[in-house]
């Protein structure tokens, strides 16, 4: 076994992570960074997202805006500390982004261009076209190869973390094109993972977004919080489940049922005025619009297609030149992926799972309760997104908290020396034994069965609306695939390139968070922004105003608490949103 | 799920083999998979073992490029719909050392890509309370194009010249440098034609244009060659011709 | 045990495998004829500046049989050279815009093969007439 000895690892390289590195490099250049990621950086899932990240620029806009937007968007359930922190470096980081080079879409004068975007109440999502992840993403991976102290570990799975009393030092990865194992050690980590969508059937997140860090923190005694929080994009192709980007709302697009009626204005959401306003109908919150396309589900009123049913999300009148000019993905996606070109007939959408808002637990400097550990981005849990995240807050998250991240780590590292040798070296032959244990083991269960059941019953028990009975079915399923999954079986024996390995070892990951996501939404009997129950429909802020809270205890099924949402000015309310809103 | 196609993949496994080989499998498909789907159901139905890489699904993240009946092609955004009732012939990217099966080793590319300085590069560090920089939507557009590269690599597997010349910066290389120097908060490009201008840089190009006739994304890394060609041309005999230049 | 790249030799006729490359390798082919007759036209300086006589037997070596069937075949694939040169041009120019939108490929191949036309008119016409 190898071990590699640096000074910060960094486990991801999508926009969290590299922003991370880049803030190690620029505060301290003196220290060595690991960036150790099992997909090289610009593969990772930042590179999908579309619409935009939020930061208050205009003139008619401010700080207090951002807030309450994000604050009642997360249906109270945001720690207000962090969102403020939150809502004042987000302007600074997107002008940083600007000075690497990201081509942010322009106004005529020259300046950045911002758009509108869903429950915001005006216009502040910077955007590149409709590639801002992308084009974030390859700035910051561009920019990193600026900075000699970041030591790049491309393809590098990381199975978990070294904790010597009571603290983080280090992890244990494999080099996958040899499928050796290496032990880093250093003196702090920085979990920038990403989120776990995959751990659904029907999901905008890509095949790598299967939650690994989650598992490795939760396991290593981190507890994760506000796990039953999933959001589901109401805009996603039947069949393929990728995202049509909330720009295409934002740009003027209208949702219709069968009957081609804007059926938002039924469920609160109007009025139905012919464009764009803030806040309301199309630009409602993502969990009222899922919400609504399920009651017209219920009442028959939306489109068959044959991946099952849908809505039309009608951009036509928008005119072939405005669609090429500002959404040009959409129009090739639909195209290519469901046949239909846009500027001539609707595209049929549905609600999808794409981003979970809960994650490790950690403070506003992006601490865990691990000493040394440190999480940012869709991995981390600070509790700017509350029970529903707003879209175009995460890229801005990813950016904020990744620097801050940064900017932590060196405080621990310079005051912490390493752990010893010995204890490193002695886990991480624990992590080599189980994982040969996998190679020798003539186990029973199919790892792609107990994928396709794990994913049937979230689906099924664990989706928009939730009950009581689903949620009890599925916990007791979600324990039951757990002890099969000690007898999986890996096909695949070969070292170079073990994909099945690595397939396993996510598997084991999604389980674990699964299984987080279906306690903590039984234990939370009310409903609150993404989450649902229909025997408990109301919000009820006397018992439910905290955040869930899911410690690991092996073998078991997690224990469930809850701590107090940090509130500093602005108490729960209504989230009201048409008409009423403006 | 009733039609079948033929998928017949190169599997190399250096646990085992000496040298690639073929399979065979037969995948039932429905209308809207892409050759990326085809593979996942070999994968899990079939043939535990097989290694690829792929992730977004939607032609973003540049993780699935393949020779797909001998074209250069991204197995997410290639309909298997559009090879009915042909046998499907799916390859490791060409020019590139096979690790495994349909993986490829990339270093050489993220090498090549690192040499050219790719990012902004700025006479003085601009504070953040300073603001954005203030750049036209023209100015934008004259190097958009280029910044739209994935990195998926299908131009170097379909350059002839990256074939012959191991160490040629390549199309998508030299198309991201071009983007820098033509982006107006750029002063870099004197940096960067130390390798542009160089042997290995543009002057490996024969103008093929093939890269650009593959390019998933239009990129047309050709014109980003063929004009830096231009600029280097006259900074070669601006260094000649004027006084103070060093030649 | 650990990795062993394997590196594909290049396919002894790779550039019969694939229809573009062939056509590049055939259009690269071509420049031999195009050199070649630009040394038959270095020659015909070289005689010029050598006095009458070494002209007149430069002319009447062109016009010989073997001198036409040269020249033909240089100029078939001096003609292919350039059909096929234009066809990869627009993805070789910067783009060429117009009240803000480029000019589709289609018009700027058309527009090379106009231009050539043209020229080898005014050359028809200044050196026949
Ligand atoms: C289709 C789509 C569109 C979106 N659009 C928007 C939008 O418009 N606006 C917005 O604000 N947000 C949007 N989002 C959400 C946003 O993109 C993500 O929340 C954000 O990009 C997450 O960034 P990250 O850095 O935390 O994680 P990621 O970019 O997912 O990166 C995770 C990294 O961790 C690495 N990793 C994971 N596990 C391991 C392991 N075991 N070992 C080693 N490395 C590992 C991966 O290789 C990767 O490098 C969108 C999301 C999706 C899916
Ligand atoms: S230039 Fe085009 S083909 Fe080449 S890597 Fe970039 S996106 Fe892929
Ligand atoms: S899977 Fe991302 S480009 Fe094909």
């Amino acid at each position: 076994m190898d071990v590699i000895v640096t000074d910060i690892a960094i486990v991801g390289a999508g926009g969290a992570g590299l922003r991370a590195a880049i803030e190690v490099a620029e505060q301290n250049p003196s220290l060595k960074i690991a960036l150790i990621s099992k997909v090289f950086p610009m593969r990772s899932h930042t590179v999908a997202a579309e619409g935009g990240a939020a930061g208050v620029v205009k003139p008619n806009d401010s700080f207090d805006l951002h807030f309450d937007d994000t604050v009642s968007g997360g249906d109270w359930l945001c720690d207000q500390d962090a969102v403020d922190l939150f809502v004042r470096a987000a302007p600074e980081e997107l002008t940083r982004m600007e000075h690497w080079g990201c081509p942010w879409s322009r106004d005529a004068d020259g300046r950045v261009a911002v758009r509108a975007f869903g429950g915001m109440k005006t216009e502040r999502t910077w955007y590149a076209a409709d590639k801002s992840g992308f084009h974030m993403l390859h700035t910051l991976f561009q920019t990193s190869l600026k900075y000699p102290s970041i030591t790049r570990y491309d393809e590098f799975y990381s199975t978990e973390l070294l904790v010597e009393e009571k603290r983080c030092t280090g992890l244990v990865a494999i080099e996958l094109r040899s499928g050796k194992l290496v032990a880093f050690r250093a003196k702090a980590v920085i979990l920038a993972t990403g989120g776990a969508g995959r751990v659904f059937p029907f999901t905008t997140n890509g095949a790598i977004k299967t939650g690994d860090g989650m598992a490795m923190a939760y396991r290593a005694g981190v507890p994760l919080k506000d796990m039953e929080f999933v959001q589901y994009h109401p805009t996603g192709l039947p069949g393929t489940g990728i995202l049509i980007t909330e720009g295409a709302r934002g740009e003027g697009g209208l949702l219709t049922n069968r009957d081609g009626y804007r059926y938002l204005q039924d469920y609160g959401l109007g009025p139905p005025d012919p464009w764009p306003r803030n806040k309301a109908m199309e630009l409602g919150p993502r969990d009222r619009l899922s919400q609504a396309f399920w009651h017209e589900q219920q009442k028959g009123r939306t489109v068959e297609t044959p991946f099952g049913d849908a809505v039309n999300l009608d951009i036509r009148h928008l005119g072939e030149k405005k669609i090429d000019e500002r959404l040009p993905m959409v129009r090739e996606l639909a195209i290519s992926y469901v046949g239909i070109d846009p500027v001539h007939a609707p595209i049929p959408v549905r609600p999808v799972v794409h981003y979970t808002m809960g994650g490790i637990d950690t403070d506003i400097d992006a601490a865990t309760p691990l000493p040394g550990l440190f999480a940012a981005g869709e991995c981390a849990c600070v509790s700017i997104n509350g029970a529903n995240r707003l879209g175009s807050n995460s890229l801005a998250e990813i950016l904020v908290f990744g620097a801050r991240a940064g900017r932590s780590a060196i405080a621990f590292a310079q005051a912490n020396p390493h752990g010893s040798e010995r204890a490193a070296k002695a886990r991480a032959d624990e992590a080599q034994a189980k994982i040969r244990a996998l190679f020798l083991n003539d186990g029973t269960e199919s790892a792609p069965a107990l994928r396709r059941a794990m994913n049937e019953t979230m689906e099924s028990g664990v989706g928009i609306f939730r009950t009581e009975e689903s949620l009890q079915q599925s916990c007791a399923v979600l324990a039951d695939l757990r002890t099969r999954f000690a007898q999986v079986r890996l096909e695949d024996r070969s070292n170079v390139f073990n994909t099945d390995l690595v397939q396993v070892l996510e598997l084991g990951a999604m389980l674990d968070v699964a299984q987080t996501m279906a306690e903590a939404a039984l234990t939370r009997t009310e409903s609150r922004g993404s989450h649902q129950r229909l025997d408990y429909p109301k919000r009820d802020d006397e018992d439910f105003l905290a955040h869930s809270i899911a410690s690991y205890s092996s073998g078991e099924r997690p224990a469930i608490g809850s701590r107090n949402v940090v509130i500093t000015r602005s108490r729960p309310g209504e989230r009201i949103y048409g008409g009423g809103g403006s | 799920m009733s039609e079948t196609i033929t998928i017949r993949v190169l599997r190399y496994d250096p646990d085992k083999d000496a040298e690639p080989r073929f399979d065979d499998f037969i995948v039932p498909y429905r209308d809207e998979w892409v050759v990326l789907d085809a593979l996942a159901y070999i994968k899990e139905v079939l043939d535990p073992s097989l290694a690829y890489r792929g992730s977004c699904h939607m032609a973003v993240c540049g993780s699935c490029g393949m020779m797909i009946n001998r074209q250069p092609k991204l197995a997410c955004h290639s309909f298997i719909r559009d090879y009915r009732g042909q046998l499907v012939t799916v390859e490791p990217l060409d020019h590139f050392p096979i690790e495994r099966d349909l993986i490829v080793d990339q270093d050489g590319f993220i090498e090549k890509l690192s040499s050219l300085y790719p990012y902004l590069v700025t006479e003085h560090d601009k504070p953040l309370s300073e603001g954005p920089n203030l750049q036209t939507p023209a100015q934008l557009a004259a190097f958009r194009p280029f910044t739209q590269c994935i990195n998926c690599l299908l131009c170097y597997a379909a350059c002839p010249q990256v074939a012959i010349n191991e160490a040629f910066s390549g199309p998508a290389a030299l198309a991201i440098a071009h983007r820098y120097n033509r982006d107006s908060r750029d002063s870099g490009e004197e940096l960067r034609s130390e390798i542009t201008d160089s042997h290995h840089g543009v002057w490996d190009c024969t103008f093929v244009g093939a890269c650009s006739e593959v390019c998933p994304k239009n990129v047309d890394p050709a014109a980003a060659i063929q004009r830096t060609k231009i600029s280097a041309s006259f900074r070669w005999l601006k260094a000649r011709l004027l006084p103070g230049g060093t030649p | 045990m650990t990795r062993r790249p394997y590196v594909r030799p290049l396919h002894p006729h790779w550039w019969l495998r694939d229809r573009r490359q062939f056509l590049y390798i055939v259009r690269e082919g071509t420049s031999v004829f195009v050199g070649l007759y630009s040394a038959i036209l270095m020659d015909g300086l070289i005689r010029l500046a050598q006095g009458r006589e070494a002209w007149e037997t430069y002319l009447a070596a062109l016009s010989s049989p073997l001198g036409v069937t040269v020249q033909v075949i240089c100029l078939a694939f001096a003609a292919f050279h350039a059909v096929t040169w234009f066809g990869v041009t627009p993805k070789a120019m910067p783009p060429l815009l117009v009240k803000g939108e480029p000019i589709p490929a289609r018009t700027i191949i058309r527009g090379h093969f106009i231009l050539w036309a043209v020229l080898s008119l005014a050359v028809l016409l200044v050196l026949g007439g």
